[in-house]
């Protein structure tokens, strides 16, 4: 039995040794560009914006299921880290503009405060991508096809706080201290929000469920 | 999986077993949550799902981005604008902010300053003026010429006796070197000094005070004892030297101290509202920009 909790605690897994050093490789060219940024040189600001919007628009849309909205979000975000670039005081570039996003995400919820009546598009239409490295079997696409939109709309149906804990923690890979840090509530809420959203995110699979097992 | 076991599962703790999953649980919680695992299929199976339906969350298809974010030389430029107007609005609140909260500090501390130091204790002069009425030297207080009407008694508003009367009290004051009793009508026109006589006399009456005439009122006593306040020594302190000088020794203590202490509460409570607003201006803002961390 400890082997199958140990087994189930790597699917929500630790970063390898080869993907922390990616990041703080990764790290370093973003500290560089800020300094050029900071210098005056919009081009190297444009470089930052080149590598991280992809991950920016894909973790917006999953707490802001509109297309149009999602981009507005990430647009203001990046005028707001072109404007403040100078108060950033160190740390992962990818973290502040994650957090940057995440709250104008946040706002534009409680603004809302309703569920958009068709939240994410088809998963066939063209302007979905596959992860990178995914197997792309036909028969393997079809049944990711088919969890990931069992999974939009059970995701949907969650009231917000508890998507959004889900989305950061499994989705983008925040830990809870710094889900904690931009939700502004205590890591412990963080850690119910994220139990009992996978409880009902589970059961709001309902019979969805069955894709999900082998 | 048969029914009885699936009645029995209603009764568990999901929450347990997804905080298992999640690696959130104590040594004890652990073991409860791995025997109810291998005692129950159903919790078994969540575990699973949970599980799975992580794995799955994590690979969830990225939306592809509609444009382009990168930012133009236009867009630039006004953000450049927009930061330079941030920062001549926030060095403007910071320094507005800062005096403000400085004044009311400082108004506080002097407020607070006087209250405990200016008016701790009777003065040699009101003692003495205290003692001599427990002697009962004054058997019946002055009752004024001018004052003498029905409108006119020993009560006076707050504040409300003129520089002119207040040189006059100074005067009869400086001839007797006794204290004086003050009265006067709400506007202050008719108000007069009186010094405290001997039994005696009228004609004992100084030379300074000769404005005023006297006649005996028997409750003039307990008015000292009990009634309005005559002035404050704050109210007295801007109308003269001479007012400045009978400050204190032409009113009771009592009443001196209440009126004052009137005075001092709404400073007090004044320079507290500039203390608050101004660290308000300064701090609000940085504890809502802590509290959304856009930058």
């Amino acid at each position: 039995m400890d082997e199958r909790v140990a087994d189930g605690q790597a699917a929500i897994g630790v970063k390898s040794d080869e993907a922390s050093r990616a990041d703080a490789l990764g790290q370093g060219v973003d500290m560089a560009l800020v300094e050029e940024a900071l210098r005056g040189r919009l081009d190297a600001f444009n470089q930052i914006v080149t590598r991280h919007q992809d991950h920016l628009y894909a973790l917006v849309y999953r707490l802001v299921p509109d297309r149009d909205q999602a981009a507005d979000v990430v647009q203001e975000a990046f005028f707001s880290a072109y404007k403040n670039l100078a108060s950033f005081r160190g740390g992962s570039v990818r973290s502040w503009l994650g957090r940057i996003a995440i709250n104008g995400a946040m706002d534009l919820q409680r603004a809302r405060r309703r569920r958009p009546s068709q939240p994410y598009p088809d998963f066939e239409d063209e302007t979905w991508q596959p992860p990178a490295g995914r197997d792309e079997e036909p028969e393997a696409k079809a049944l990711n096809l088919e969890r990931s939109r069992a999974l939009a709309r059970a995701l949907d149906g969650l009231p917000f706080e508890q998507r959004n804990c889900i989305v950061l923690f499994d989705v983008d890979g925040y830990d809870y201290a710094e889900i904690a840090e931009i939700m502004n509530v205590e890591v412990g809420t963080v850690k119910s929000r994220i139990h009992r959203g996978r409880l009902a995110l589970r059961n709001a699979l309902g019979p969805d469920r069955e894709l999900f097992h082998g | 999986m048969d029914r009885t076991a699936s009645a029995a599962h209603a009764a568990h703790d999901e929450l347990l077993i997804a905080r298992l999953f999640g690696g959130d649980v104590g040594d004890s919680e652990r073991e409860t949550a791995v025997e109810l695992m291998g005692a129950c299929p159903d919790c078994a199976a969540l575990f699973a799902d949970l599980g799975s339906i992580a794995a799955a969350t994590s690979t969830m298809p990225v939306p592809v981005r509609p444009r382009d974010f990168s930012l133009t030389e236009a867009d630039a430029t006004r953000l450049r604008r927009a930061r330079s107007a941030g920062w001549t609005f926030a060095g403007l609140r910071r320094s507005l902010g800062g005096a403000v909260a400085a004044l009311g500090f400082v108004g506080i501390v002097v407020t607070g300053a006087v209250s405990v130091f200016g008016s701790s204790g009777p003065t040699s002069t009101n003692l003495a003026y205290d003692t001599w009425n427990a002697q009962g030297r004054v058997a019946s207080a002055p009752q004024f010429g001018a004052a003498a009407s029905p409108a006119a008694d020993l009560s006076l508003p707050s504040g409300a006796v003129p520089a002119a009367t207040q040189a006059a009290m100074a005067a009869a004051q400086t001839a007797t070197d006794r204290p004086v009793a003050v009265s006067g009508t709400g506007g202050g026109k008719s108000a007069t000094a009186a010094p405290p006589v001997e039994p005696a006399p009228a004609e004992s009456a100084p030379a300074g005070a000769a404005a005023a005439s006297f006649a005996p009122v028997p409750a003039a006593s307990s008015y000292i004892a009990e009634g309005p306040v005559a002035w404050s020594g704050s109210a007295a302190s801007g109308a003269g030297s001479a007012a400045d000088g009978a400050t204190g020794r032409f009113s009771n203590n009592q009443h001196t101290d209440r009126g004052g202490m009137d005075a001092r509460l709404v400073w007090l409570f004044g320079f507290g509202a500039l203390f608050v607003i101004g660290l308000g201006v300064l701090l609000v803002p940085a504890a809502l920009s802590r509290r959304r961390p856009r930058s």
